[in-house]
């Protein structure tokens, strides 16, 4: 007897024909030229990736729009205030184990992180500035699990978990009880679109979203949603990849948007872009490095350019600053880099000297998190709403 | 969205769905080429459907078993089995899936349409059922005919990965 799998690759076949055919026939010019096609003059159907790298998302938008209009502010090169010097080098939060990493910021501003305890297992927590970590869970490093991505809202995190590269679970947090639920066990990874290795995830209003996929090609195409308080799961069909802005919400390229929080102001159709958001804002970067957009959810949308000389991406957005990775760090580390800070609301941008580690800095409500040295040896947590704006002389 | 720019956008993987669903390059082009001059001509009508992929989707599947219908009025069967089979070679998986994908190819129009739409593009029973205009149980029989047609066992796990409720029977605590 055959099995799910020869279906599989049946289908995979049979896709593979359908590309053969499309080069091998010009199917594209073919479409233009027949005069039967009174579409005759429709452009070539794109073949739509998705692709993920260290914060950088290609975005695709149905309901894009092109660049505002508004006004363009010219960066201007000014020093770190004293007080932001003090923050970022010295609000070090104290964690247990080695290689504490921030994972994400939830909305009350608990930052989830891991660390590695004395067996060599990889453990969870949550903190608040000021306070010490709440352990969450542990994970035993033995079993080949490593940590996929982590999001976190209210009091609730859900983290994403594959093994050897073959399977992924899902767990949710309730932070508030400590109680731990697997929504997803052991489930093949190649139905799961994945970043970092694990199932994408969001939650939202109590809800946890993770795109999979039922398709031979692995292209996610099903919207799997878990209902906290109801404990059921519900699917929604689309045709085309997700995008996830964590923490602002999901963007679905089907024709309809799972979270209605985007900005109005949002990138672009098609174009390869380093993104980044905060609770209410989102920044990006069509990469060449040479303008920054930034907009929030109150329609309050600006645009930076010139002397931005090239960066390597946005690393994060902090209530109205902006975070550039200048990609300057120290060579045994490929994923480090010196960190810019630019205010979006007076274009002033500064050196932090900060030297990014290999984990990703995330932030949520003006709440930066990050860690520095190789592998995240130190874990710091900054408040940016008490800090001073930066300016320019 | 203009006709145009939708074209532009979507029909690539119209016609990988159309490949899959028809077993036949040429032929999923003549579905989707015929699919796409019948959406133009009601595209005021189409556009605004809540699922303009999902309408157009449903269109090509109309299309195609209407065309495996008119093919069947002027067409005699013939079995080309002896012909068009690859020569044996167990030594790749490559051959036995060109041989299922043969098998595929020979299988009722409503049987096939009812496997791929299932096990291709993940419908459930309910969502098949309503593109292909019949009941539930129709479709689970369609399924269940030709899968076993194509000597397809599914176990209870192949099962969940099309079916949520069995994916997920119970959220399970963690210590």
């Amino acid at each position: 007897m055959r099995t799910k799998a020869d279906l599989d690759g049946a289908f995979v076949l049979l896709e593979e024909q359908a590309d053969e055919y499309a080069h091998s026939t010009g199917l594209q010019a073919i479409d233009r030229s027949r005069p039967r096609h009174r579409f005759a003059a429709a452009a070539v159907a794109a073949v739509v990736t998705l692709g993920v790298a260290a914060g950088a998302v290609t975005l695709y938008s149905a309901t894009d729009r092109g660049p505002s209009s508004g006004s363009v502010t010219n960066v201007c090169v000014t020093s770190l205030p004293a007080a932001w010097q003090q923050a970022l080098h010295n609000d070090v939060v104290p964690t247990p184990g080695s290689n504490p990493g921030p994972l994400a910021v939830t909305n009350d501003g608990a930052v989830i992180t891991d660390w590695t305890d004395g067996q060599g297992d990889v453990r969870f927590g949550s903190v608040k500035p000021g306070s010490t970590v709440a352990p969450l869970g542990r994970m035993p490093t033995p079993t080949g699990s490593q940590i996929g991505t982590v999001a976190a809202a209210g009091h609730f995190a859900v983290a994403s978990f594959y093994r050897r590269g073959r399977t992924t679970d899902i767990d949710l947090f309730d932070l508030a009880t400590g109680r731990i639920t697997r929504l997803l066990p052991d489930a093949p990874l190649a139905r799961h679109a994945h970043a970092f290795g694990g199932a994408w995830l969001a939650v939202q209003h109590k809800t946890v979203y993770w795109p999979a996929s039922r398709t031979a090609s692995g292209a996610p195409n099903v919207l799997i949603s878990y209902d906290i308080a109801k404990r059921s799961y519900r699917r929604k069909q689309t045709d085309g990849p997700a995008v996830f802005y964590n923490p602002l919400g999901i963007y679905w390229q089907g024709g309809y948007l799972a979270s209605q929080q985007l900005p109005p102001d949002h990138p672009p159709i098609g174009q390869r872009m380093t993104v980044a958001t905060d609770s209410d804002a989102l920044a990006w970067s069509s990469g060449e490095g040479s303008t920054v957009r930034w907009s929030d959810l109150e329609g309050d949308s600006r645009t930076l350019s010139q002397d931005l000389s090239h960066f390597l991406g946005i690393d994060a957005v902090a209530g109205p600053y902006v975070l550039l990775d200048r990609g300057e760090g120290d060579d045994s580390d490929a994923m480090s880099g010196n960190v810019q800070l630019l205010d979006t609301r007076t274009g002033a941008i500064a050196d932090t000297h900060v030297q990014a580690g290999w984990y990703p800095v995330v932030s949520r409500g003006g709440l930066l998190a990050f860690a520095t040295g190789d592998r995240g040896s130190t874990f710091h947590l900054v408040d940016t709403s008490k800090l001073p704006e930066l300016r320019c002389d | 969205m203009e006709f145009e720019d939708w074209v532009a956008e979507r029909r690539g993987a119209l016609f990988r769905f159309a490949v899959v669903l028809t077993g036949d390059p040429v032929l999923a082009d003549e579905v989707v080429s015929n699919t796409l001059t019948v959406a133009y001509e009601r595209w005021a009508l189409v556009s605004v459907a809540d699922n303009v992929n999902a309408y157009v989707r449903r269109m090509v599947v109309n299309e195609y078993l209407g065309w495996r219908r008119r093919l069947r009025r002027v067409t005699p069967w013939a079995d080309l089995d002896a012909i068009s089979a690859p020569l044996p070679d167990h030594s790749t998986a490559h051959a036995d899936q060109q041989e299922l994908v043969h098998e595929l190819r020979r299988l009722p129009s409503k049987q096939r349409a009812a496997i791929v739409l299932r096990y291709y593009e993940g419908l459930t029973f309910a969502e098949i059922a309503d593109l292909l205009g019949s009941g539930e149980n129709a479709v689970r029989s369609n399924i269940s005919r030709g899968l076993q047609k194509l000597r397809i066992s599914l176990t209870g796990e192949q099962l969940d990965e099309v079916d949520e409720r069995r994916r997920f029977p119970e959220p399970t605590e963690v210590s």
